[in-house]
């Protein structure tokens, strides 16, 4: 048993296998203990080492041989193949330009599919102020056939623009007969293509009443003004 | 109209000369190296496997492996250190092997009875002792201290095969001794001052 002062310097100098500082020297020389628990430690270190040492036995007069003849059956290595590189680069290349087409494609040139939540309002004008009030869109026709959602292909980019054309006060009046006719023209093709559509039996085809066109009133601005200040 | 093609008979066959040549220039390379390398890795393997036969087995196969990555080993004078990793890394895969552990034990147990009355150090008990604690040495730790305990080995070669300072193998050294001190320690007294 070492000193207690002394112990974790001389077990440190016994795993060191190094020489003892003289002050370590001049301790055990004077300390029985210690001398003896010091020659313990070296003992153990020797019966250590003795057993590492045994790692270093002769070698096997067979090991190299045996890794020559090994060595011999080594073929040789052939050259790289180049067409499987260039095969390799071509698909990488490939690869590499399908995805780049995929994510920069622009949004607008991918159609997309927009399922309405609810199908188009059904129109039936009552009268010729209703019609008047509420002039019915022309596609609202047709998708009253449909049994099945209307699927519409629609541009993402683009947004609903109302167009706006500017024209002269004198030429206003003509624009607006024209606008006219167009509209009567295009219900006219809409009631026809709907008649020719086969209906399911029970299921009456929509009438239509005549179309009558009204020129929208508007009371004046200062009439309502004047019911407000009244309230 | 026929499209006229120039072929070089001669270069086809000249690079397979030349590949030919490089291949046994680096044969010759290797046979050179494989008696010190032999031993080399054989003691490494036998460091952690303590069975001739075993050691033997894995010293071929690490001699094999390296021999096949010669030709890429761009620096020769690392070849020792390289093929002391694959040595060592593939006898630890052969102790871990619950079969070939089994096999080593009987065969140890076989040897040790054959050397028994030749062997004056230490007793069979404190063999087993110090092995069971060599194997659970971290890997860092026994490898130095197998390297170190080689004959011929100083601590700068050891450094060099570790590459690491040698500083660092020292200090590895003696922490592996103090570990396989602490262990044995309770176990050698009564045995050893028998």
């Amino acid at each position: 048993m070492f000193c207690e002062a002394y112990d974790q310097s001389l077990r440190d100098a016994a795993a060191s296998g190094e020489a003892l500082s003289a002050t370590l020297q001049q301790h055990i020389v004077s300390c029985d203990a210690c001398r003896a628990a010091f020659a313990e430690e070296q003992t153990l270190f020797a019966a250590i080492d003795s057993v590492l040492h045994a790692a270093n036995s002769e070698v096997p007069s067979t090991l190299i041989p045996r890794v020559r003849v090994a060595i011999n059956n080594e073929p040789a290595p052939q050259g790289r193949s180049y067409s499987f590189i260039a095969w390799s680069s071509a698909s990488l290349l490939l690869t590499a330009a399908i995805v780049l087409a995929v994510l920069y494609l622009p949004s607008s040139h991918r159609p997309t599919l927009v399922v309405p939540s609810r199908p188009f309002p059904i129109v039936a004008a009552k009268n010729s102020q209703d019609r008047a009030l509420n002039p019915a869109p022309p596609s609202g026709v047709s998708a009253v056939q449909q049994k099945k959602p209307v699927i519409l292909v629609t541009n993402r980019g683009l947004k609903p623009v109302t167009p706006e054309v500017l024209v002269p006060p004198d030429e206003g009046a003509a624009l607006a007969r024209y606008e006219e006719f167009l509209r009567r023209k295009q219900a006219v093709v809409l009631i026809a293509s709907a008649k020719s559509i086969d209906l399911r039996p029970g299921i009456e085809p929509l009438q239509i009443a005549e179309i009558e066109f009204v020129d929208l009133k508007i009371p004046a601005l200062s009439k309502w003004e004047s019911e407000d200040d009244t309230k | 109209m026929q499209e006229l093609i120039l072929i070089e008979p001669g270069g086809t066959a000249n690079a397979e000369w030349a590949r030919e040549a490089e291949w046994a220039a680096v044969r010759r390379e290797f046979e050179e190296r494989l008696p010190d390398s032999a031993a080399l890795a054989f003691r490494v393997a036998r460091g952690v496997l303590r069975n001739d036969a075993d050691a033997e087995d894995v010293a071929q196969e690490s001699l094999l492996r390296a021999f096949r990555k010669f030709d890429r080993l761009r620096e020769r004078d690392r070849f020792r250190a390289w093929l002391v990793r694959i040595s060592f890394r593939l006898a630890l895969d052969r102790l871990r092997s619950a079969k070939r552990r089994e096999a080593r034990e009987i065969e140890w147990t076989r040897e040790q009875e054959r050397s028994h009355s030749a062997s004056s150090r230490g007793s069979r008990e404190f063999r087993q002792q110090l092995e069971r604690a060599m194997e659970e040495l971290p890997e860092k730790l026994r490898l130095a201290l197998l390297l170190s305990a080689m004959e011929g080995h100083s601590l700068e070669e050891t450094a060099g095969l570790l590459s690491v300072p040698v500083g660092t193998v020292k200090s590895r050294v003696f922490f592996a001794r103090k570990q396989l001190a602490e262990k044995l320690r309770c176990f050698v007294k009564p045995t050893i001052n028998r």
